[in-house]
């Protein structure tokens, strides 16, 4: 299990500067009107660095899988998964068979003096057959189920698009850059692929909104916080405003039947906000609020966002009590910025 | 005892720094020389040499993702952990690879 998220973590790695590259190009060029030779181009790149996604993911879990002879079945193997509409989720599956298959391939027992043709015919030529057959089979059941879910997300309106926003949100604060984090967060690149916007904005706030609403908490009821925590707390927003959300662990860690709750329900409220007055986002929640004006409609996405950190730093600022800092211990002393 | 260690995580820029100070600090705590290479979003930077890691006792790899080069450590003892657990109780893991060394 362990080695399976690596492999997926290494791709997802791997991934990232396309999709950021891809993005922000792109939103300049929505922003700048998307007419006029120079803007007609930069919208043009942006898509194309966006649709390398796909076969960066599968091309770099392959990698990681079988190393340098799993990178060319990968690439091609996301390449087939994109064309065939299985987006990212049919990226991430052929990555790990191609990564798979190459291994196999890798045992093939030949002649010591024909060794040389294995890396540079065998396992090309045949792990790429290979993987785009199953491909083909894997995208019987797969695109459909895609074009489903696109549809139903395009035609999310009002209350549901909220519910939408609060699922995102809530998992995403859950436990902070985790498994669950990273599923919500997988869920909102696999819609970017697919040209819809809304879960991202819903994934911004929920990678952001933790970790500046703990940091408020500790300047609302500065006595209710350990003196690590407190120092902690300008390190923490900081980073959270770059992306980086774990800077809220060391909160979670001391009361989490007091941190936990409270981030879920802020961050989930100002997600579902954020969403129903028509934030949307072309650019991966990674990168963070300097990134904040390229984002769709950017003061309704803030909007949502202080009402998610201030129900935070409220419900966090009166749950804890003094008694609390007690409990202090050393997984809350390292302090994010060394 | 001569550490050297690896550390990489998935986005490349707040794991893997935190985790290689963490190494250093604890390290020196407990007497240790060590070198840190990173594997980050900037590729490979603090790289250690080959005559390095053979001189090493034991290689500490806290990575959560694939490394390149993973072959320079095929002769000599290591551990493989995740960033978090470093960052979590750096002392333990480095006691770990010392136990790892006296076998």
């Amino acid at each position: 299990m362990d080695k399976f998220k690596r492999h997926l973590m290494t791709g997802v790695s791997y991934m990232i500067p396309f999709v950021v590259a891809g993005g922000i190009l792109l939103s300049l060029g929505i922003i700048l009107g998307e007419e006029g030779f120079f803007v007609e181009k930069l919208v043009n790149v942006g898509v194309w660095s966006l649709q390398l996604m796909v076969p960066a993911i599968a091309g770099f879990i392959a990698y990681s899988i079988a190393d340098r002879p799993g990178l060319t079945v990968g690439f091609v193997g996301g390449v087939i998964a994109r064309e065939l509409g299985t987006g990212y989720i049919g990226g991430i599956l052929i990555g790990f068979f191609a990564g798979w298959v190459v291994n196999k391939l890798k045992k093939i027992p030949i002649h010591k003096s024909f060794q040389i043709i294995k890396p540079i015919m065998i396992i090309p030529v045949l792990g790429v057959a290979l993987t785009a057959v199953v491909m083909y089979l894997m995208a019987i059941p797969l695109t459909p189920a895609m074009t489903g879910l696109e549809n139903w997300l395009v035609s999310l309106k009002g209350a549901n698009l909220a519910i939408l926003g609060f699922i995102i949100g809530a998992m995403m604060a859950f436990d902070m850059g985790g498994p669950v984090n990273k599923v919500a967060l997988a869920f909102a690149y696999a819609t970017l692929a697919e040209g819809i916007y809304e879960p991202m904005a819903a994934a911004w706030v929920g990678i952001m909104a933790p970790p500046i609403g703990l940091a408020l908490a500790t300047l609302i009821k500065p006595n209710r916080f350990s003196k690590s925590e407190r120092a902690n707390a300008i390190p923490a927003a900081f980073m959270g405003s770059l992306g980086i959300s774990e800077g809220a662990i060391p909160y979670a860690v001391t009361t989490p039947f007091k941190v936990i709750p409270s981030i879920v329900i802020g961050t989930g409220i100002g997600a579902a906000i954020s969403l129903v007055l028509g934030a949307s986002s072309t650019i991966p929640a990674a990168i963070g609020i300097w990134a904040l004006p390229l984002v769709n409609n950017p003061i309704r996405w803030l909007i949502g966002f202080i009402i998610g950190v201030a129900i935070i730093a409220v419900l966090v600022a009166f749950l804890r009590k003094e008694s609390d800092i007690k409990k202090d211990q050393e997984e809350t002393e390292f302090n994010l910025m060394g | 005892m001569k550490i050297v260690a690896v550390t990489a995580c998935p986005s490349g820029v707040a794991h893997t720094f935190m985790a290689k100070k963490a190494l250093e600090d604890s390290a020196k705590e407990l007497g240790h020389s060590i070198k840190v290479e990173t594997q980050g979003a900037m590729g490979i930077e603090n790289e250690l040499t080959i005559k390095e890691i053979n001189e090493a006792d034991v290689a500490i790899l806290a990575i959560d993702a694939h490394i390149a080069k993973m072959n320079r450590f095929y002769n000599i003892p290591k551990i493989e952990v995740s960033t978090k657990k470093v960052l979590k109780n750096c002392k333990k893991v480095i006691e770990k690879a010392e136990s790892k060394v006296k076998k």
